[in-house]
């Protein structure tokens, strides 16, 4: 039986530009894989009304939210909220990922109340650190290549169905994996020792609520 | 505030100022801040000082092989 992933991944300014080329592996690996079908809600497509729409027809079992947040709030295009309190309680029984800035802190609290069954993300907010001559192709920028990583690491994980608690477990690993190799660089006045805090930062705020045992 | 956590801040404030003052870490919020500015708000022991002294020690914490 095919199962159902959806993504969210708006891209209209300097921060989604980043979050959307952070998401790209996961899509293309979701793409490929034949027991996997992918609404993908990129770009201007991540509205309120287009994400709520595709939930009640799709019913992924997996929802990737990429974007702006807050406590309450995941936003899709312009700033537009696609995921509040108001109608969390569409994902109940789902899975899910949001690369969003502290929405776990309460919107992923108040998600597992209503039902959802896992939402993994980020107490404060997710950093990261750019080389300035490439914000304008991120895909290329080698200073946030571990956040890449990282973020490919948990998407994947989820995608091929390892449980969430796992997930983060494997997550949290190569969040160490890479402070040490960034940490441990002689040249203080480069960006390895930045990127080396800013991976401290999201390794210490990553977390999860609900079931750890759930899985795609 | 106890003396340890006033340790921690020395030593991440001796740590801070030895790294680029203008380099920029980015956030999702697309608010870009400066060591120089990092190194202000744990001077000025605020809120988000006090979290940059948390995963600086973090960092320190995996570096040392300790967590």
């Amino acid at each position: 039986m095919v199962k159902q992933f959806l993504i969210t991944r708006p891209n209209y300014d300097k921060a989604t530009a980043y979050i959307h080329s952070f998401s790209k592996d996961i899509v293309a690996d979701a793409k490929e894989d034949a027991g996997i079908h992918i609404t993908d809600l990129e770009g201007s497509k991540a509205t309120d009304l287009g994400f709520e729409k595709a939930i009640k027809k799709s019913k992924p079992k997996l929802v990737f939210l990429n974007g702006h947040g807050d406590e309450t709030v995941v936003l899709g295009h312009n700033d537009e909220p696609i995921l509040t309190e108001r109608n969390v309680g569409l994902l109940k029984g789902k899975i899910i990922y949001a690369l969003a800035c502290e929405s776990l802190a309460k919107l992923g609290r108040i998600a597992v109340e209503k039902g959802v069954k896992a939402y993994v993300g980020y107490e404060e907010e997710f950093r990261w650190v750019v080389d300035p001559s490439r914000t304008s192709t991120p895909d290329k920028d080698k200073n946030a290549a571990p956040f890449r990583k990282v973020c490919l690491v948990l998407g994947k994980s989820l995608l091929s169905g390892v449980s969430a608690g796992k997930s983060i477990e494997l997550t949290r690993k190569e969040y160490k994996r890479l402070i040490k190799n960034y940490g441990t660089s002689a040249d203080n006045y480069g960006d390895a020792p930045l990127i080396g805090l800013a991976l401290s930062w999201n390794l210490l705020f990553l977390g999860f609520a609900g079931d750890k045992a759930a899985s795609f | 505030m106890s003396s340890l956590y006033e340790e921690q801040k020395k030593l991440v404030l001796a740590r801070l100022r030895t790294l680029n003052p203008d380099a920029k870490m980015m956030s999702g919020k697309n608010k870009a801040v400066s060591v120089k500015e990092l190194i202000k708000h744990v001077e000025d022991d605020d809120l988000f000082g006090k979290k940059i002294v948390e995963a600086q020690i973090k960092m320190l914490q995996v570096l040392t092989g300790v967590n």
